[in-house]
């Protein structure tokens, strides 16, 4: 590759927070136009990358050439620039704001001319339609999809003349539709020269959108890889240290007694006429894209919201749960599909975290045991081994993956049947996902009775023994795990 | 040392605890008056009144919400216990009773209407504190309420083993609220609401019934320190009360409770309280004017919390 076409240059650089390191001796370079996948389990120092390029962190040693010229001594704000923009995993975008004055938002007058309504309303509508894009420019980005806050993100970048775009986890919040059109769109950017580098924890998408794979294992670059050198397997495998024998783990059980049947279940707006039984030792999928009413046919089983009419059974006698705390006493345990709005408490610790909801069974006349309680608490940590730096360490300092797996231990404690887990391993690092997948179906083996929800197409595929389509709030097919493929799941699912 | 050390910067009411030592450092070396029993015995009793309020509130506040009613609820039980125990109709404890009882159904009042309703409570108690108000004068025809039983006045005047009733009532509250906050399932799920209150319904916790607990309980306060003010003073005073929830609340977030609720301490507001009654004490030790005392209460409370923000953030660094 001749000289020029190096766009970005990162030598040996080195980080360390209060003696911890957090990169080591990191080398990545970057040509014009490229593609470029950066992958790791949480932690593995990708965002601190990131940081550094944009020069939020200074780096202890080591040096970033952008365009042939040292990035070293300059302000994040030069450096934006310079051409380098950054896409977070949160959007920043103000939202009651318009679409236009979100773009040019910080750039009202641009060489000394200023640009009015009417010119960043021109200059956007005429941006869009160079990129083919529907988006009326006088919308209120809070009206909009994330999806199409994330375009004006980019398109913010775009016109800024950004030649690398940084962008964390860009597709963790999108449906798989919304995917298809972002992968246009970063193509189209590649075509006009424009680098990207993106996080992402879904191996289609690494393998799908980028031309070259780096892999990031505790701070140090474990190397990087054109797309013919490694495969899904071998890239998990580079990026925990070790041989994994399958990543979704294979379980075979046999299918009990029918627990849960729902019959001709509604909730309107949501979702309507939905039937299924769901067995003992059994994983039921509720595959459909975000939105379509998956979320709302668990939340109605666990008596978050109400049905409107229809039936459900549990173990042959008729359940209507009036609120969660009915669905906790009849064997039911639930995960909601954000950890952050329904699951944890940020404040609590990890004992307080999973006994909520269920002090009743450690009551002592008014008191709680708090003795009892923190045997249990540890008990369920040693078993989904939950790691935590200190006792009494509080949730909102823990990974993802943690969190999540205490959720899961607020769950067993209850020792439910029926399980509702929706979007269980969203966000989460690679081991605890397959830690997750093995916990799913240990507890399948166990005999309880799983609903699975999640938009991980091929994560659903694997673990589920049969499958439901829903679409726009109706069941479109059933299917066994033989019988559904992705092709067909998404065939149904986009109906 | 090291222990003592560890206090200061683990625990979360080290900051005021420290705040308030140096407080009372300066105003000893500035008087000779401030540092005697009478004296510390007398700030005691005058935030008694003060401290029951605040600990019923500190309930509300950690569990995401806010009280503003507590004044006028202090006013109507204030002018309640009055009419019940005026020329010896009743016997005291029928009159305790059911003063109680009032602030306990004001309270679930407040808390049925923001449970059912779903208004901000600030916009709730702001109702109901001048519903309150209205009913004090009602119930009292806007007159003071003389003529009282003689062992009312003993609750607010008299001692116990050489210990005044209020200084006892604070102490007995503050063991209640305290173990109530830190050791019971309610505690728990107030917190929890507090911290995430769709995560708690989620998990099963009764969000509504603990939100209108919450209520009942700054209500069952605001009772207390209504019968404490009336005995004290030996009348009922319909306009009793005037800003009382300002001052209880105003110790609540000094000593460390969350206004976005989720977190917070029975000792912090403890301290909190002590923190302004020290301050208006040694204040008026040294002479300065009533009108002065406000504006540099008003500053050292703003200052109070500023300075908790970055002795939090110092923290995180040792």
């Amino acid at each position: 590759m001749a000289m020029q076409d190096c766009l970005l240059k990162i030598k040996g650089i080195s980080l360390a927070f209060s003696g911890t390191p957090i990169l080591k001796s990191v080398n990545l370079s970057l040509n014009q136009g490229e593609i470029h996948a950066l992958v790791g389990e949480n932690g593995a120092g990708k965002s601190s990358l990131f940081k550094c390029i944009l020069g939020i962190i200074s780096p202890s040693q080591g040096e970033i050439i952008f365009l042939n010229e040292s990035l070293s001594g300059y302000s994040v704000r030069e450096i934006l620039r310079k051409g380098i923009a950054m896409i977070h995993q949160e959007l920043m975008l103000i939202p009651e704001l318009t679409v236009a004055e979100n773009i040019f938002l910080g750039r009202e007058s641009i060489q000394g001319k200023r640009m009015g309504l009417r010119e960043i309303n021109q200059a956007s509508t005429d941006l869009f339609q160079e990129y083919d894009l529907d988006i009326p420019v006088g919308a209120f980005v809070k009206d909009l999809s994330i999806a199409h806050q994330q375009i004006i993100e980019i398109m913010r970048s775009v016109s800024q003349k950004a030649r690398l775009i940084l962008m964390d986890e860009p597709t963790s919040s999108l449906t798989e539709k919304e995917i298809t059109f972002f992968k246009q769109l970063i193509f189209r950017l590649k075509s006009e020269g424009i680098s990207i580098v993106f996080t992402s924890h879904k191996m289609d998408e690494v393998f799908g959108f980028s031309d070259k794979i780096s892999v990031l294992r505790d701070g140090e670059m474990v190397g990087t890889f054109s797309k013919d050198e490694v495969n899904p397997m071998s890239l998990v495998q580079k990026m925990v240290g070790r041989e994994m024998k399958d990543f979704y783990p294979e379980a075979i059980s046999e299918v009990g007694a029918s627990i849960l049947r729902v019959d001709d279940l509604s909730c309107l707006p949501h979702f309507e006429h939905v039937n299924f039984t769901l067995c003992a030792g059994q994983v039921l999928g509720l595959a459909g894209l975000v939105g379509a009413g998956r979320s709302d046919i668990g939340q109605v089983l666990f008596g978050v919201k109400k049905k409107t009419s229809g039936q459900i059974f549990l173990k042959g006698q008729p359940y209507n749960p009036e609120n969660p705390s009915d669905a906790l006493r009849a064997g039911l345990g639930y995960l909601g599909e954000d950890r952050k709005e329904m699951g944890i408490i940020p404040e609590m610790n990890i004992t307080e975290n999973m006994s909520l909801g269920l002090l009743d069974a450690y009551r002592k006349f008014f008191f709680v045991d708090q003795a009892r309680e923190s045997a249990d608490s540890v008990g369920m940590q040693a078993q989904l081994s939950i790691h935590s730096s200190r006792e009494g360490q509080r949730v909102q300092n823990l990974s993802g993956g943690n969190q999540q797996k205490v959720l899961f231990g607020r769950i067993l404690l209850n020792n439910p049947e029926v399980l509702i887990l929706d979007e269980p391993t969203r966000g989460i690092d690679v081991m605890s996902k397959f830690e997750i997948y093995t916990l799913i179906l240990a507890l399948k083996k166990q005999g309880k009775a799983i609903l699975l929800i999640s938009s991980d197409l091929p994560e659903l595929l694997a673990m589920s023994d049969r499958v439901i389509v829903i679409s726009k709030g109706k069941q479109m097919a059933e299917m066994t795990r033989e019988e559904a493929s992705p092709e067909k799941v998404l065939e149904f699912a986009l109906h | 040392m090291k222990e003592l050390k560890s206090f200061f910067t683990k625990s979360p009411t080290g900051g005021i605890f420290l705040a308030l030592i140096l407080v009372c450092a300066l105003f000893s070396s500035m008087t000779s008056r401030f540092l005697t029993t009478t004296n510390l015995s007398v700030i005691l009793n005058q935030v008694s009144v003060n401290a029951i309020l605040a600990f019923g509130v500190t309930f509300v506040i950690i569990a995401g919400g806010i009280d503003l009613s507590l004044g006028s609820l202090v006013a109507v039980c204030g002018v309640v216990v009055a009419l019940l125990s005026q020329n010896n109709e009743y016997s005291l404890w029928i009159a305790i009773i059911g003063t109680l009882v009032a602030g306990l159904a004001l309270g679930a009042l407040n808390g049925i209407i923001v449970v059912l309703t779903k208004v901000p409570p600030f916009i709730v108690t702001l109702g109901t504190m001048t519903i309150g108000r209205g009913m004090a004068l009602i119930l009292s025809k806007g007159r003071p309420i003389s003529d009282l039983n003689e062992s009312l006045n003993f609750l607010g005047n008299g001692d116990l083993f050489g210990i005044p009733i209020p200084i006892l009532f604070l102490v007995l509250s503050y063991g209640t609220c305290h173990l109530l906050l830190t050791k019971t399932v309610f505690g728990r799920y107030v917190k929890a609401i507090g911290g995430n209150e769709v995560a708690s319904y989620v998990a099963g916790v009764r969000v509504n019934r603990i939100k209108l607990y919450v209520y009942m309980i700054s209500g069952l306060f605001a009772a207390l320190a209504g019968i404490l003010l009336t005995a004290r003073i030996n009348t009922g005073q319909p306009n009793a009360g005037l800003g009382f929830e300002l001052d209880a609340i105003a110790a609540v977030i000094i000593g460390g409770t969350s206004t976005r609720g989720g977190k917070g301490t029975i000792t912090g507001t403890l301290l909190g309280v002590l923190f302004i009654g020290v301050i208006n004490n040694g204040l008026d030790l040294i002479n300065v004017s009533a009108y002065w005392q406000q504006v540099i209460m008003g500053g050292i409370i703003i200052l109070a919390v500023v300075l908790d923000g970055l002795y939090q953030k110092l923290k995180m660094n040792i």
